[in-house]
């Protein structure tokens, strides 16, 4: 291996790609939420309490982010109005 | 309140699913913003790079109480940058164990960093091994029968440091949380926030359990939420009705060995370390 | 310019004001103290802009000095001894980071057994890290290097830390007159400082560190450090030679030849046995001798290719190590180098080890007197009767 193949290694040792979504941990989860639009009162607690922050609330719908969200099931736990159930991840 | 989309904490990070510690991370970094600079690493997820989206030092967990960042603290100050918050981060067994010497110099000189203990009550980055901040009761890979001491009373250590802010939070707690951080960034000089880091893996539990955990952990009057501001203690969280700890014990798989008669012991401890507490609170620190 | 008749130690912090340091982390070890007590001073008078760290233990001076580096300051330390060894994990750190720190090295042995007085072992332990390291003969020398050490480690080509080192109490306590530059010429020598690479800006958020997509190249990182020190000696030899145009003073760069021309045996020294050695050198010329010298500047980068030229057609070569390193493959960890540089020469000198004023035992011209006696035996006989010899043992 060449230097040249060494994809750009800096002259100095810093990274500048401070993204750690570039792994895509949605690949870890057994379960996955579903969530009961009628039911959710959009109070945001899940939104909240997401450790990996894949809730978001747009446009008063409850969007999770399948790609990297990791089945934990806090949000489920934690809804106030019973709108989200844990269920088996599909292969 | 919610976090929106402009989250600085990013997806993809390596921390377990139903870290509790991720959470409270991603409470306090959006409440810090992108103005920031990040010394260290707190929790197993410090191991991973690209917690936040801020320009970041880290040097091993015998570099994590702070010295490094009272170092960039006086670089920023030299160079004419001081109103750049500098933010530190370490883990129980980076802050309690090996770095203890760093928080209590950087206290005492009142460096002016904002230090967290992010505390997962035993080394869990590298297999749960017992830490000097594991409760009583606690089963690691290295007390497999149960811990037989009490864990360290570290912020009111600090606190005894004299320094400007000294605070209790936890992940369950998420206003009480953000207000705190808000208010130590508002001052200067040392201020050091104690972070209960309830942690799945480590401790025991469903993931899902993780924010009932870290509220049981604070009913139970265990982990009492404060602020120490000059010298002045206030309980932020009034708890109306302690729970039992055995409640609290009964949750996590790391206390399976703990007897009855020693839940009594336990249940006498946080009594006894409560009345020390509003004993403080009278007094100035 | 200003003349003074000042200590080692405060010539080094005469050094490192007119650096215009501003981040000193003052932790105390003898022989360093008056080092420091002299920055406290000059700090707390506003003479040096400066602040000033009262950190608690060798290993957070270098953590804070890396921090204040990172963060865009000049930060300067010193320590030695048993100080240099609590500070290991985080001398790593600073060359792996690439950060230009200079450190003070006030060589003292380390225990035990040890003292508080001169032996290199402190400094030379720290010899892989990638920190580049020079040794000081006296004062002056000491004051000069300090300010030559920041413009080679931070030459944008390099991003080094530099190591200026200097014997306890034989330089650091001792006097001598010493010419002190003035600001403003030390000003148009070394530029303020300000890294391309590894800096910490919100505007710019950077991870400082082999991390990220980069995680798994820490042995290629390792490579380019290596390429980036050897590429370090020109620059040693080019702000040596910058510096005699503007100061008037120089220390040849790499390593010093002292009456090498047509040497049957030579000397080699480092630090501040040099001076009694060029004395001795002096009176076996003068007896028709064919001996000469070899001061060694920079052991890291280790001067290989001055070595090898300068060996060129000499019968002998002997080492005087102010060091050891037990069990080695004979003599101090200066003549194990220079076997290295040496042995695949199509011929090379033979090579003694010696090994001498440990824990600050005195070096006196008898001692050098006796180890010249045995090199120009050795090239008289041509062989070597015993590899080592550790000169100047109590009877």
């Amino acid at each position: 291996m060449s230097e040249e193949n060494w994809g750009n290694l800096p002259p100095c040792p810093f990274n500048k790609d401070i993204r750690a979504d570039q792994s895509k941990t949605g690949s870890w989860r057994s379960i996955r939420p579903e969530i009961n639009q009628g039911k959710c009162l959009k109070c945001g607690l899940c939104v909240t309490f997401c450790p990996e922050g894949v809730a978001e609330i747009i446009d008063r719908v409850l969007n999770i982010d399948y790609d990297y969200c990791k089945g934990c099931g806090i949000c489920a736990e934690e809804c106030p109005s019973h709108a989200i159930k844990m269920v088996s991840e599909v292969a | 309140m919610s976090i929106n989309a402009e989250d600085i904490r990013l997806r993809g990070h390596r921390c377990c699913a139903g870290c509790a510690g991720a959470i409270a991370e991603r409470l306090i970094f959006n409440t810090v913003g992108k103005k920031a600079i990040l010394f260290g690493s707190g929790v197993c997820v410090g191991m991973s790079s690209g917690m936040a989206n801020l320009p970041k030092l880290t040097l091993h967990f015998s570099g994590n109480g702070g010295a490094g960042a009272a170092g960039i603290a006086a670089g920023l100050e030299v160079t004419g940058r001081g109103d750049i918050p500098v933010i530190a981060m370490g883990g129980d067994g980076a802050v309690s164990d090996i770095s203890i010497g760093q928080v209590s110099a950087c206290a005492q000189r009142n460096d002016n960093i904002l230090f967290f203990c992010m505390d997962n009550e035993a080394y869990m980055n590298t297999g749960v091994q017992y830490s000097t901040l594991t409760p009583f009761g606690s089963v690691t890979t290295t007390t497999p029968r149960g811990s037989v001491e009490w864990k360290k009373d570290l912020p009111l250590l600090v606190a005894f440091h004299h320094v400007p802010y000294v605070a209790t939070v936890s992940p369950a707690y998420p206003q009480d949380l953000v207000r705190k951080v808000k208010k130590a960034l508002s001052i200067r000089g040392y201020r050091y926030i104690h972070v209960l880091a309830p942690c799945p893996t480590g401790w025991g539990y469903d993931p899902a359990k993780s924010i009932k955990v870290a509220k049981a952990a604070v009913t139970t009057g265990l982990f009492p939420l404060y602020e120490i501001e000059q010298g002045k203690l206030k309980f932020t969280v009034e708890v109306k009705e302690q729970t039992p700890v055995k409640n609290y014990l009964e949750l996590q798989k790391r206390f399976r060995l703990v007897k009855d008669k020693e839940v009594n012991f336990i249940a006498n401890h946080i009594r006894e370390r409560l009345n020390q507490l509003e004993e403080l609170s009278k007094i100035t620190i | 310019m200003l003349r003074k008749f000042i200590e080692g130690n405060e010539a080094a912090a005469y050094g490192v004001k007119l650096s215009r340091a501003n981040v000193i982390t003052a932790f105390p070890i003898t022989p360093q103290t008056p080092l420091m007590n002299k920055l406290a001073e000059m700090t707390a008078s506003g003479e040096l802009k400066a602040k000033y760290i009262r950190v608690e233990s060798e290993h957070v001076s270098m953590s804070v000095c890396l921090g204040a580096s990172a963060a865009g300051a000049r930060p300067f330390t010193a320590s030695c001894s048993q100080g240099i060894a609590f500070m290991t994990e985080l001398i790593w750190m600073a060359s792996g980071f690439r950060l230009p720190i200079v450190m003070a090295v006030v060589n003292r042995s380390i225990s035990c057994p040890g003292s508080l007085a001169a032996e290199q072992a402190d400094s030379l332990l720290q010899r892989d890290t990638g920190w580049i390291q020079l040794y000081c003969e006296d004062g002056q020398e000491v004051l000069d290097t300090i300010i030559q050490a920041y413009k080679i480690g931070e030459d944008e080509r390099l991003y080094l830390p530099v190591m200026v080192c200097y014997d306890g109490f034989t330089i650091s306590h001792t006097a001598n007159t010493v010419d002190i530059p003035d600001q403003a010429e030390v000003d148009k020598f070394l530029p303020p400082y300000k890294h391309k690479y590894i800096y910490l800006d919100p505007d710019d958020p950077r991870e400082i560190g082999v991390s990220g997509p980069k995680s798994g190249y820490a042995f290629e990182t390792r490579y380019q450090m290596e390429n980036t020190i050897k590429a370090s000696a020109p620059v040693i030899e080019k702000v040596d030679s910058d510096f005699r145009r503007r100061f008037g003073r120089s220390y040849d760069g790499m390593v010093e030849e002292y009456q090498t021309d047509n040497a049957d045996a030579l000397l080699v020294t480092m630090g501040s046995i040099t001076g009694t050695a060029r004395g001795v050198v002096d009176k076996l010329r003068a007896k028709g001798k064919r001996i000469g010298l070899i001061k060694i500047r920079a052991f890291r980068p280790y001067p290989s290719e001055e070595i090898r030229r300068i060996a060129y057609g000499v019968k002998t070569i002997g080492v005087i190590d102010r060091n050891f390193s037990h069990g080695s493959a004979g003599g101090g960890i200066g003549c194990v180098e220079a076997g290295r540089a040496l042995i695949n020469m199509d011929e090379h000198p033979k090579l003694l080890g010696f090994v001498t004023g440990l824990a600050g035992r005195n070096v006196t011209p008898d001692h050098i007197q006796h180890i010249a006696d045995r090199v120009l035996k050795a090239a008289e006989a041509g062989k070597v009767e015993r590899e080592v010899e550790w000169v100047g043992l109590m009877k």
